[in-house]
Protein backbone atom coordinates (compact mmCIF):
# COMPACT_ATOMS: atom_id res chain seq x y z
CA UNK A 1 0.00 0.00 0.00
CA UNK A 2 1.53 3.22 -0.81
CA UNK A 3 0.35 7.09 -0.85
CA UNK A 4 1.81 10.01 -2.12
CA UNK A 5 2.68 12.44 0.29
CA UNK A 6 1.92 16.23 0.77
CA UNK A 7 5.76 16.66 -1.13
CA UNK A 8 5.14 14.43 -3.69
CA UNK A 9 7.10 11.96 -2.09
CA UNK A 10 5.89 8.39 -2.24
CA UNK A 11 5.24 7.31 1.20
CA UNK A 12 5.25 3.63 1.95
CA UNK A 13 2.15 3.49 4.56
CA UNK A 14 3.49 0.22 6.15
CA UNK A 15 6.82 -1.29 5.56
CA UNK A 16 7.84 -4.38 4.92
CA UNK A 17 8.32 -5.50 8.40
CA UNK A 18 4.61 -5.28 8.63
CA UNK A 19 5.17 -2.25 10.79
CA UNK A 20 2.75 0.32 11.47
CA UNK A 21 3.20 3.49 9.95
CA UNK A 22 1.84 7.16 10.81
CA UNK A 23 -0.69 8.24 8.49
CA UNK A 24 0.69 11.13 6.27
CA UNK A 25 -0.27 13.97 7.62
CA UNK A 26 1.45 13.33 11.29
CA UNK A 27 4.62 11.87 9.06
CA UNK A 28 4.92 15.50 7.99
CA UNK A 29 4.52 16.70 11.28
CA UNK A 30 7.28 14.78 12.67
CA UNK A 31 9.63 16.18 9.65
CA UNK A 32 9.07 18.98 10.61
CA UNK A 33 9.97 18.35 13.81
CA UNK A 34 13.14 16.46 12.74
CA UNK A 35 13.84 19.97 10.70
CA UNK A 36 13.20 22.08 13.62
CA UNK A 37 15.30 20.13 16.20
CA UNK A 38 12.44 18.88 18.25
CA UNK A 39 11.64 23.07 19.22
CA UNK A 40 7.54 22.57 18.68
CA UNK A 41 7.38 26.21 18.25
CA UNK A 42 9.54 26.39 15.79
CA UNK A 43 8.16 23.76 13.65
CA UNK A 44 5.01 25.02 13.90
CA UNK A 45 6.15 28.47 12.66
CA UNK A 46 7.22 26.28 9.60
CA UNK A 47 4.27 25.10 9.04
CA UNK A 48 1.21 26.56 10.83
CA UNK A 49 -1.77 24.53 9.24
CA UNK A 50 0.01 21.30 11.16
CA UNK A 51 -0.10 23.08 14.18
CA UNK A 52 -2.36 20.13 15.92
CA UNK A 53 0.03 17.17 14.82
CA UNK A 54 3.23 18.51 15.51
CA UNK A 55 2.14 19.47 19.48
CA UNK A 56 0.48 16.18 19.68
CA UNK A 57 3.81 14.41 17.92
CA UNK A 58 5.64 16.79 20.57
CA UNK A 59 3.96 15.88 23.44
CA UNK A 60 4.28 11.79 22.42
CA UNK A 61 8.08 12.11 22.14
CA UNK A 62 8.78 14.36 24.89
CA UNK A 63 7.91 11.20 27.38
CA UNK A 64 11.31 10.38 26.19
CA UNK A 65 12.78 12.59 28.00
CA UNK A 66 11.74 10.83 31.27
CA UNK A 67 14.60 8.44 30.42
CA UNK A 68 17.40 9.61 33.12
CA UNK A 69 20.55 10.40 32.14
CA UNK A 70 22.63 7.54 32.54
CA UNK A 71 25.91 8.88 34.02
CA UNK A 72 28.77 6.86 32.74
CA UNK A 73 31.49 4.96 35.50
CA UNK A 74 34.73 7.18 36.33
CA UNK A 75 36.78 4.53 34.99
CA UNK A 76 35.32 3.96 31.38
CA UNK A 77 37.55 6.33 29.81
CA UNK A 78 40.50 4.28 31.16
CA UNK A 79 39.11 1.19 31.26
CA UNK A 80 38.12 1.96 27.34
CA UNK A 81 42.21 2.83 27.17
CA UNK A 82 43.21 -0.24 28.26
CA UNK A 83 40.84 -2.24 26.19
CA UNK A 84 42.68 -0.62 23.41
CA UNK A 85 46.18 -1.02 25.01
CA UNK A 86 45.66 -4.56 25.20
CA UNK A 87 44.50 -4.58 21.66
CA UNK A 88 47.88 -3.33 20.81
CA UNK A 89 49.54 -5.10 22.81
CA UNK A 90 47.75 -8.40 20.97
CA UNK A 91 47.99 -6.87 17.37
CA UNK A 92 52.44 -6.42 18.00
CA UNK A 93 52.38 -10.07 19.45
CA UNK A 94 50.20 -11.61 16.71
CA UNK A 95 52.82 -9.52 14.16
CA UNK A 96 55.58 -10.91 15.65
CA UNK A 97 54.09 -14.75 15.69
CA UNK A 98 53.08 -13.97 12.16
CA UNK A 99 56.51 -12.62 11.34
CA UNK A 100 58.41 -15.83 12.91
CA UNK A 101 55.54 -18.14 10.78
CA UNK A 102 55.97 -16.26 7.48
CA UNK A 103 59.75 -16.76 7.82
CA UNK A 104 59.29 -20.58 9.08
CA UNK A 105 56.66 -21.03 6.32
CA UNK A 106 58.93 -19.78 3.59
CA UNK A 107 62.50 -21.36 3.08
CA UNK A 108 63.79 -20.61 6.68
CA UNK A 109 61.69 -23.41 7.86
CA UNK A 110 63.19 -26.22 5.50
CA UNK A 111 66.64 -24.25 6.00
CA UNK A 112 65.78 -24.39 9.81
CA UNK A 113 65.37 -28.21 9.42
CA UNK A 114 68.28 -28.45 7.28
CA UNK A 115 70.87 -26.74 9.49
CA UNK A 116 69.88 -28.98 11.97
CA UNK A 117 70.46 -31.98 10.20
CA UNK A 118 73.51 -30.55 8.73
CA UNK A 119 74.57 -29.36 12.10
CA UNK A 120 74.32 -32.43 13.08
CA UNK A 121 76.03 -34.01 10.36
CA UNK A 122 78.89 -31.24 11.17
CA UNK A 123 79.17 -32.62 14.64
CA UNK A 124 79.06 -35.94 13.87
CA UNK A 125 82.00 -34.94 11.38
CA UNK A 126 83.97 -33.18 14.80
CA UNK A 127 83.61 -36.09 16.95
CA UNK A 128 84.68 -38.49 13.72
CA UNK A 129 87.67 -36.13 13.69
CA UNK A 130 87.98 -36.72 17.77
CA UNK A 131 87.61 -39.99 17.62
CA UNK A 132 89.82 -40.99 14.91
CA UNK A 133 92.51 -38.54 16.58
CA UNK A 134 92.40 -40.41 19.67
CA UNK A 135 91.41 -44.08 18.91
CA UNK A 136 94.91 -45.28 18.75
CA UNK A 137 95.23 -43.93 22.62
CA UNK A 138 92.36 -45.24 23.46
CA UNK A 139 93.46 -48.67 22.69
CA UNK A 140 97.03 -48.06 24.09
CA UNK A 141 98.33 -48.69 20.40
CA UNK A 142 100.95 -46.12 18.87
CA UNK A 143 99.70 -45.64 15.58
CA UNK A 144 102.24 -46.86 12.80
CA UNK A 145 101.13 -43.91 10.69
CA UNK A 146 101.58 -39.92 11.56
CA UNK A 147 99.96 -37.93 13.66
CA UNK A 148 96.69 -37.18 12.93
CA UNK A 149 97.63 -33.77 11.20
CA UNK A 150 101.26 -32.38 11.23
CA UNK A 151 100.41 -29.64 14.27
CA UNK A 152 100.46 -31.63 17.36
CA UNK A 153 97.10 -33.20 18.48
CA UNK A 154 95.01 -31.32 21.35
CA UNK A 155 95.83 -28.36 19.15
CA UNK A 156 93.02 -28.30 16.41
CA UNK A 157 90.00 -25.80 17.62
CA UNK A 158 86.29 -26.90 15.85
CA UNK A 159 83.46 -24.57 16.52
CA UNK A 160 80.38 -23.89 14.69
CA UNK A 161 78.72 -20.40 14.00
CA UNK A 162 76.50 -18.58 15.97
CA UNK A 163 75.29 -15.59 13.88
CA UNK A 164 78.14 -16.50 11.56
CA UNK A 165 78.38 -19.06 9.75
CA UNK A 166 81.88 -19.97 9.54
CA UNK A 167 82.68 -18.05 12.70
CA UNK A 168 84.01 -20.62 15.50
CA UNK A 169 82.46 -20.51 18.79
CA UNK A 170 84.77 -22.91 20.96
CA UNK A 171 87.74 -21.57 22.25
CA UNK A 172 90.14 -19.62 20.32
CA UNK A 173 93.40 -21.57 18.14
CA UNK A 174 96.43 -20.32 19.64
CA UNK A 175 98.96 -18.67 17.22
CA UNK A 176 100.28 -20.62 14.37
CA UNK A 177 98.02 -23.42 15.03
CA UNK A 178 95.81 -24.45 12.59
CA UNK A 179 91.63 -24.03 13.04
CA UNK A 180 89.15 -25.64 11.72
CA UNK A 181 85.87 -24.07 11.32
CA UNK A 182 82.97 -26.19 9.45
CA UNK A 183 80.14 -23.98 7.50
CA UNK A 184 76.70 -24.90 9.62
CA UNK A 185 74.88 -24.55 6.41
CA UNK A 186 77.18 -27.18 4.51
CA UNK A 187 78.98 -29.55 6.87
CA UNK A 188 80.41 -31.30 4.19
CA UNK A 189 82.49 -28.06 3.87
CA UNK A 190 85.27 -26.68 6.22
CA UNK A 191 87.84 -23.55 6.38
CA UNK A 192 90.90 -24.56 8.24
CA UNK A 193 93.07 -22.33 8.72
CA UNK A 194 96.49 -22.94 8.50
CA UNK A 195 99.56 -20.28 8.88
CA UNK A 196 96.40 -17.63 8.89
CA UNK A 197 95.71 -18.57 5.11
CA UNK A 198 92.27 -20.05 5.19
CA UNK A 199 91.76 -22.93 2.92
CA UNK A 200 88.28 -24.18 2.24
CA UNK A 201 88.17 -28.09 2.16
CA UNK A 202 85.60 -30.58 1.71
CA UNK A 203 85.32 -33.21 4.57
CA UNK A 204 84.25 -37.04 3.69
CA UNK A 205 84.82 -39.77 5.78
CA UNK A 206 85.34 -43.62 5.04
CA UNK A 207 86.35 -46.70 6.98
CA UNK A 208 90.06 -47.67 7.07
CA UNK A 209 91.93 -50.85 7.72
CA UNK A 210 94.45 -49.84 10.24
CA UNK A 211 97.43 -52.18 11.03
CA UNK A 212 99.15 -51.62 14.50
CA UNK A 213 102.23 -53.41 15.65
CA UNK A 214 102.57 -53.99 19.27
CA UNK A 215 105.83 -54.05 20.95
CA UNK A 216 105.61 -57.66 22.06
CA UNK A 217 105.58 -58.26 18.12
CA UNK A 218 101.79 -58.62 17.72
CA UNK A 219 100.33 -57.15 14.73
CA UNK A 220 96.36 -56.10 14.99
CA UNK A 221 93.76 -54.95 12.08
CA UNK A 222 91.01 -52.97 13.00
CA UNK A 223 88.89 -50.44 11.15
CA UNK A 224 89.44 -46.81 11.98
CA UNK A 225 86.86 -44.16 10.87
CA UNK A 226 89.21 -41.67 8.82
CA UNK A 227 88.13 -37.86 8.20
CA UNK A 228 89.27 -37.13 4.59
CA UNK A 229 89.82 -33.21 3.74
CA UNK A 230 89.90 -32.01 -0.23
CA UNK A 231 91.07 -29.08 -0.52
CA UNK A 232 88.52 -27.23 -2.92
CA UNK A 233 90.99 -25.14 -4.37
CA UNK A 234 93.57 -27.50 -5.26
CA UNK A 235 95.84 -25.22 -4.49
CA UNK A 236 95.92 -26.29 -0.67
CA UNK A 237 98.03 -29.73 -0.38
CA UNK A 238 95.86 -32.59 0.47
CA UNK A 239 98.56 -34.30 2.39
CA UNK A 240 98.39 -31.04 4.56
CA UNK A 241 94.77 -31.63 5.56
CA UNK A 242 93.67 -35.63 5.30
CA UNK A 243 93.76 -37.27 8.19
CA UNK A 244 96.07 -40.11 7.95
CA UNK B 1 39.69 22.06 27.36
CA UNK B 2 40.88 20.85 24.03
CA UNK B 3 39.61 23.49 21.26
CA UNK B 4 40.80 20.74 18.21
CA UNK B 5 37.54 19.41 16.57
CA UNK B 6 36.68 15.69 16.85
CA UNK B 7 38.35 14.83 13.02
CA UNK B 8 41.63 17.00 14.27
CA UNK B 9 42.28 14.58 17.15
CA UNK B 10 41.15 11.80 15.57
CA UNK B 11 44.08 12.70 12.87
CA UNK B 12 46.45 13.47 15.71
CA UNK B 13 45.81 9.80 17.23
CA UNK B 14 46.34 8.19 13.68
CA UNK B 15 49.92 10.39 13.64
CA UNK B 16 50.77 8.95 17.02
CA UNK B 17 49.35 11.16 19.81
CA UNK B 18 47.98 8.70 21.82
CA UNK B 19 46.48 11.26 24.11
CA UNK B 20 44.14 12.48 21.29
CA UNK B 21 42.43 9.34 21.61
CA UNK B 22 41.64 9.92 25.42
CA UNK B 23 40.51 13.46 24.60
CA UNK B 24 38.03 12.12 22.44
CA UNK B 25 36.83 9.30 24.28
CA UNK B 26 36.21 11.76 27.51
CA UNK B 27 34.35 14.08 24.49
CA UNK B 28 32.06 11.55 23.83
CA UNK B 29 31.79 9.43 27.22
CA UNK B 30 27.98 11.08 28.27
CA UNK B 31 26.89 11.70 24.80
CA UNK B 32 27.75 8.15 23.72
CA UNK B 33 26.92 6.23 26.73
CA UNK B 34 23.75 7.88 27.20
CA UNK B 35 22.80 6.53 23.43
CA UNK B 36 23.95 3.31 24.78
CA UNK B 37 22.20 2.47 27.38
CA UNK B 38 18.94 3.77 25.72
CA UNK B 39 19.95 1.59 23.15
CA UNK B 40 20.94 -1.77 24.40
CA UNK B 41 19.16 -1.41 27.83
CA UNK B 42 21.31 -1.88 29.98
CA UNK B 43 24.26 -0.41 32.00
CA UNK B 44 26.83 -3.36 31.62
CA UNK B 45 26.06 -3.96 28.33
CA UNK B 46 26.13 0.01 27.47
CA UNK B 47 29.89 -0.15 28.77
CA UNK B 48 30.74 -3.01 27.28
CA UNK B 49 29.80 -1.53 23.83
CA UNK B 50 30.99 1.71 24.15
CA UNK B 51 34.75 0.16 24.75
CA UNK B 52 33.97 -2.25 21.50
CA UNK B 53 33.35 0.67 19.74
CA UNK B 54 36.30 3.05 20.58
CA UNK B 55 38.30 -0.16 20.01
CA UNK B 56 36.65 -0.27 16.45
CA UNK B 57 37.64 3.50 16.20
CA UNK B 58 41.38 2.86 17.18
CA UNK B 59 41.52 -0.36 14.43
CA UNK B 60 39.51 1.81 11.37
CA UNK B 61 41.22 5.32 12.40
CA UNK B 62 43.23 4.85 9.21
CA UNK B 63 40.66 4.36 7.22
CA UNK B 64 38.90 7.60 8.56
CA UNK B 65 38.08 10.19 5.83
CA UNK B 66 39.05 13.02 7.82
CA UNK B 67 36.86 15.76 5.28
CA UNK B 68 34.14 13.85 6.86
CA UNK B 69 32.41 14.61 9.97
CA UNK B 70 34.01 12.02 13.56
CA UNK B 71 30.62 12.03 15.32
CA UNK B 72 28.32 10.03 12.79
CA UNK B 73 31.16 7.71 11.72
CA UNK B 74 31.40 7.20 16.02
CA UNK B 75 27.31 6.45 16.20
CA UNK B 76 27.75 3.98 13.30
CA UNK B 77 30.02 2.50 14.67
CA UNK B 78 28.64 1.75 18.18
CA UNK B 79 24.68 1.19 16.55
CA UNK B 80 26.35 -1.71 14.57
CA UNK B 81 27.90 -2.77 17.84
CA UNK B 82 24.00 -2.06 19.64
CA UNK B 83 23.16 -4.84 17.46
CA UNK B 84 25.31 -7.06 17.30
CA UNK B 85 25.37 -7.01 21.10
CA UNK B 86 21.41 -7.18 20.65
CA UNK B 87 21.58 -9.61 18.36
CA UNK B 88 23.79 -11.83 20.53
CA UNK B 89 21.74 -11.13 23.76
CA UNK B 90 18.12 -10.66 22.88
CA UNK B 91 15.99 -11.93 25.96
CA UNK B 92 13.00 -13.72 24.99
CA UNK B 93 10.95 -11.26 26.40
CA UNK B 94 11.91 -8.62 24.32
CA UNK B 95 12.14 -10.88 21.36
CA UNK B 96 8.09 -11.29 22.18
CA UNK B 97 7.87 -7.36 22.37
CA UNK B 98 10.03 -6.82 19.42
CA UNK B 99 8.42 -9.35 16.90
CA UNK B 100 5.53 -7.58 13.96
CA UNK B 101 2.86 -6.56 15.56
CA UNK B 102 0.22 -9.03 14.29
CA UNK B 103 -2.80 -7.32 12.49
CA UNK B 104 -4.52 -7.21 15.29
CA UNK B 105 -2.16 -4.99 16.97
CA UNK B 106 -2.67 -2.45 14.15
CA UNK B 107 -0.19 -3.09 11.80
CA UNK B 108 -0.95 -2.23 8.51
CA UNK B 109 -2.83 0.88 10.08
CA UNK B 110 -1.85 4.08 10.25
CA UNK B 111 -1.85 5.54 13.66
CA UNK B 112 -3.30 9.00 14.02
CA UNK B 113 -1.60 10.68 16.53
CA UNK B 114 -4.55 13.07 17.25
CA UNK B 115 -6.39 9.62 18.47
CA UNK B 116 -5.59 8.12 21.47
CA UNK B 117 -4.03 8.85 24.51
CA UNK B 118 -0.03 10.30 24.49
CA UNK B 119 2.23 10.56 27.87
CA UNK B 120 1.16 13.65 29.63
CA UNK B 121 3.84 15.30 31.83
CA UNK B 122 0.66 15.99 34.11
CA UNK B 123 -0.19 12.40 34.01
CA UNK B 124 0.22 11.89 37.92
CA UNK B 125 3.15 9.15 37.40
CA UNK B 126 5.84 9.82 39.86
CA UNK B 127 9.09 10.45 37.77
CA UNK B 128 10.55 6.55 38.24
CA UNK B 129 7.37 5.27 37.16
CA UNK B 130 7.01 7.50 34.40
CA UNK B 131 10.05 6.34 33.10
CA UNK B 132 9.74 3.01 34.05
CA UNK B 133 7.31 3.12 31.35
CA UNK B 134 8.83 4.98 28.66
CA UNK B 135 11.57 3.04 29.26
CA UNK B 136 9.63 -0.64 28.40
CA UNK B 137 8.30 0.90 25.72
CA UNK B 138 11.59 2.10 24.13
CA UNK B 139 12.86 -1.72 25.08
CA UNK B 140 10.00 -3.22 23.09
CA UNK B 141 10.75 -1.35 20.25
CA UNK B 142 12.34 -3.74 17.40
CA UNK B 143 16.14 -2.29 17.26
CA UNK B 144 15.78 -1.02 14.20
CA UNK B 145 13.54 1.34 14.54
CA UNK B 146 14.75 2.30 18.08
CA UNK B 147 18.31 3.30 17.39
CA UNK B 148 16.71 5.59 14.92
CA UNK B 149 13.97 7.05 17.28
CA UNK B 150 17.47 7.44 20.07
CA UNK B 151 19.75 8.68 17.41
CA UNK B 152 16.60 11.74 15.92
CA UNK B 153 15.13 12.71 19.26
CA UNK B 154 18.37 12.68 21.25
CA UNK B 155 21.35 12.64 19.35
CA UNK B 156 19.32 15.64 17.39
CA UNK B 157 20.46 14.04 14.23
CA UNK B 158 18.94 14.74 11.13
CA UNK B 159 17.47 12.40 8.23
CA UNK B 160 20.93 12.67 6.23
CA UNK B 161 22.89 12.41 9.85
CA UNK B 162 21.14 9.15 10.67
CA UNK B 163 21.20 8.20 6.84
CA UNK B 164 24.78 8.69 6.86
CA UNK B 165 25.37 7.21 10.14
CA UNK B 166 23.54 4.16 9.51
CA UNK B 167 24.30 3.49 6.00
CA UNK B 168 20.83 3.35 4.73
CA UNK B 169 18.40 5.45 2.03
CA UNK B 170 17.58 8.91 3.31
CA UNK B 171 13.60 7.27 2.58
CA UNK B 172 14.10 4.45 4.60
CA UNK B 173 15.60 6.43 7.52
CA UNK B 174 12.19 8.67 6.91
CA UNK B 175 9.56 5.51 7.17
CA UNK B 176 11.75 4.04 9.86
CA UNK B 177 11.72 7.06 11.84
CA UNK B 178 7.34 7.53 10.88
CA UNK B 179 6.92 4.00 11.68
CA UNK B 180 9.15 4.11 15.40
CA UNK B 181 6.73 7.00 16.28
CA UNK B 182 3.94 4.96 15.21
CA UNK B 183 4.93 2.34 17.13
CA UNK B 184 6.20 3.72 19.99
CA UNK B 185 2.49 5.47 20.39
CA UNK B 186 0.69 1.91 20.54
CA UNK B 187 3.75 0.38 22.90
CA UNK B 188 2.85 3.33 24.97
CA UNK B 189 -1.08 3.00 24.98
CA UNK B 190 -0.72 -1.05 25.58
CA UNK B 191 1.50 -0.49 28.66
CA UNK B 192 -0.93 2.64 29.70
CA UNK B 193 -3.85 0.09 29.49
CA UNK B 194 -2.34 -2.97 31.27
CA UNK B 195 -3.94 -2.72 34.73
CA UNK B 196 -0.43 -2.92 36.84
CA UNK B 197 0.73 -0.21 34.85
Amino acid sequence: MRECGPDGQEVQAMNQMNEPMLNPDDAQAVDRLVEAGFDAQAAVNAEPARQRRIERAAALLAALDALPDERAGDDLVDQTLARIQSAIDGEEQQRRFDTQAAALATGPIRSRWSLGLRELAGVAAVILLGLSALWPLMNGSTSVDGPLWDAPQGTITAGFAGSQAMEPVGPPARSGQPLVMVDKHNPLKAIIIINDQPREFLISSRWQDRVVRYPDGTVKRFRQPVLLFEPVDRTANPADAASP
Amino acid sequence: MNTRTDEELLCAYREGESEALRLLIERYRSELFNFLVRFVGNRAAAEDVFQEAFLQIHLSADSFDATRRLKPWLFTIAANKGRDYLRKHRRQATMELSAPLSSEDGSGEFIDLLEGDVPQPDSGLEGDELASQVRQAVDSLPAHLREILLLAYFQRFNYNQIAEALGIPLGTVKSRLHSAVATFKRKWEAIDETPDA
